[in-house]
């Protein structure tokens, strides 16, 4: 039986006087990929983001509702964003290295919480860069620039950087969108082999790769959850004429 | 990196005819106390001393700010305290640390004062020149970094630019030395040595409000030759950077 990861419940977001998000309400599974899918300005990445809390560096946003992270509401006062935010990781659409090493970029967010012996760091950078496919690619090349990497490898480090931390869910905000299809489809291979690990929330403008790699979609537009469900009954049987004009490329 | 060292330039040019008219005021023979290297020695000390205050505190709070939420809240006070004329906080700093804690004017009150003068501009442009580098400093934060330590992340991208609003800001507080020093030394001729040359307008008035010694009508011409020449300085100073103003980044 799947378990509920993340439990989003009646979630309003404003920006300023702009409401981004419209009482949605949700159930993310355990140990599954969800797809977040919709047309541009629809609220998808704003979602994602209230997920972990990257909203709060948004000037006047501000939500309602809840966001039960294994029943534990990730807006309380006593919820710390950095403790929260090493559980839920995020990947961002645009690679975005450290000016550091490759080593540094991975050993920084262990550092940031507290790991200060290098034996587990070194042991942490080979595990993370391994995890995301990308071990046997850099690993002579671990002192040199992170900027040396290509796209698609700079976005897999970056990926490596987030699961360095060891986090439950990850979060990804269209994470090939900026690579060429054979970077893209090693970081689909990746997010399917993560997902025994991690839950895995992916937003994607891409609908061919949402059927490709998700196991749930969630269909946002104008900032409302129009239908959620496994993914194959998404794209075959949509309940709603919204999602099915969506899915067959009718708007968008 | 290229558009801070533009707007180093640019403020060095600012900061230059001051120091040009400081030269030629000297040359001119106007009664302006003894004609050493103090001024300008004092200018660069306490211009680097004020820079080296506001840098610490400045890089630290533009840093911090460009990754909170509270950070953009800051940016029209900062603008306000950023315009705020030399003289008046000079006069204030002096007021304050002179009759409240007993500390003479000098070198460090003045450097203390034009550190607040640069502190609202350093803050400013750290905090623009760290949130240009957002991208990678919301994937630190992302990590559950602190704000502080997305900075040090994104430190490798900055360091340069930040190279060059220093260097920029530096250029103001040498302006704003150089000139004070001479207005200091020259209208009101109090200062004999180059430590002493570094005191500001507003110390040399307090100078006299404790003192009772006003140094008569030889003031008024030296200060309009010096307004002259400094109206001269900034419309050369206008015209030899007008296309470098164009591309100025901030």
């Amino acid at each position: 039986m799947s378990l509920v990861k993340i439990n989003v419940e009646n979630l309003s977001l404003w920006y300023g006087s702009a409401q981004g998000l419209k009482d949605v309400s949700v159930e993310i599974e355990e140990h599954a990929v969800t797809a977040i899918i919709g047309p541009s300005g629809c609220g998808k990445s704003s979602f994602l983001r209230t997920l972990n809390r990257m909203n709060d560096h948004v000037p006047g946003a501000r939500i309602t509702g809840r966001v039960l992270l294994d029943g534990e509401d990730i807006y309380s006062r006593s919820q710390d964003p950095a403790l929260l935010r090493k559980r839920v990781g995020m990947v961002f659409q645009r690679p975005n290295p450290f000016p550091m090493t490759i080593y540094q970029n991975i050993a920084y967010g262990p550092r940031v919480h507290g790991q200060r012996s290098e034996a587990r760091l070194r042991e942490i950078v080979e595990q993370s860069l391994r995890r995301a496919a990308l071990w046997d690619e850099v690993r002579d090349k671990l002192q040199k620039s992170a900027f040396e990497l290509s796209g698609g490898q700079q976005q897999r480090l970056c990926i490596a950087r987030a699961l360095a931390v060891e986090p439950e869910v990850l979060l990804m905000d269209e994470p090939a969108s900026a690579l060429d299809p054979v970077a893209t489809a090693k970081v689909e291979e990746l997010i399917d082999a993560l997902k025994d690990n991690y839950t895995l929330i992916v937003v994607t403008h891409n609908m061919q790769q949402a059927g490709r790699v998700s196991d749930h979609t969630a269909f946002f537009l104008s900032g409302e959850l129009i239908e959620y469900g496994p993914t194959r009954d998404i794209f075959t049987r949509p309940r709603d004429r919204r999602t099915e004009d969506y899915v067959t490329g009718r708007f968008g | 990196m290229g558009s801070s060292r533009g707007l180093a330039r640019y403020r060095l040019a600012q900061a230059l005819p001051w120091l040009l008219a400081l030269g030629v005021l000297r040359g001119l023979g106007a009664p302006t106390g003894p004609p050493d290297l103090g001024a300008l020695l004092a200018s660069l000390l306490t211009a680097t001393t004020a820079v080296a205050a506001s840098a610490a505190l400045g890089v630290g709070a533009g840093a911090a700010l460009a990754f909170t939420r509270e950070g953009r809240r800051w940016r029209a006070p900062l603008s306000m305290a950023a315009a705020i004329p030399s003289v008046v906080l000079g006069a204030t700093v002096l007021r304050w640390l002179g009759d409240g804690l007993g500390v003479a004017p000098g070198i460090g009150l003045v450097a203390v004062g034009l550190a607040l003068l640069c502190l609202p501009q350093t803050v400013l442009l750290a905090q623009e020149s760290f949130a240009r580098r957002w991208g990678a400093a919301e994937a630190a934060l992302a990590l559950g970094a602190q704000p502080v330590q997305a900075a040090e992340a994104v430190w490798g991208f900055v360091r340069h630019e930040v190279t060059g609003i220093l260097l920029g800001v530096g250029g103001r507080a040498l302006g704003e030395a150089a000139l004070v020093a001479l207005l200091a030394q020259g209208l009101l001729g109090h200062g004999r040595s180059a430590l002493q040359a570094g005191s500001t307008l507003a110390s040399a008035l307090w100078y006299l409000e404790i003192t009772g010694r006003v140094r008569d009508g030889r003031a008024f011409w030296p200060a309009v030759l010096l307004f002259g020449l400094a109206a001269l300085a900034a419309a050369g100073a206008a015209w030899l950077t007008r296309e470098r103003r164009e591309v100025r980044p901030f």
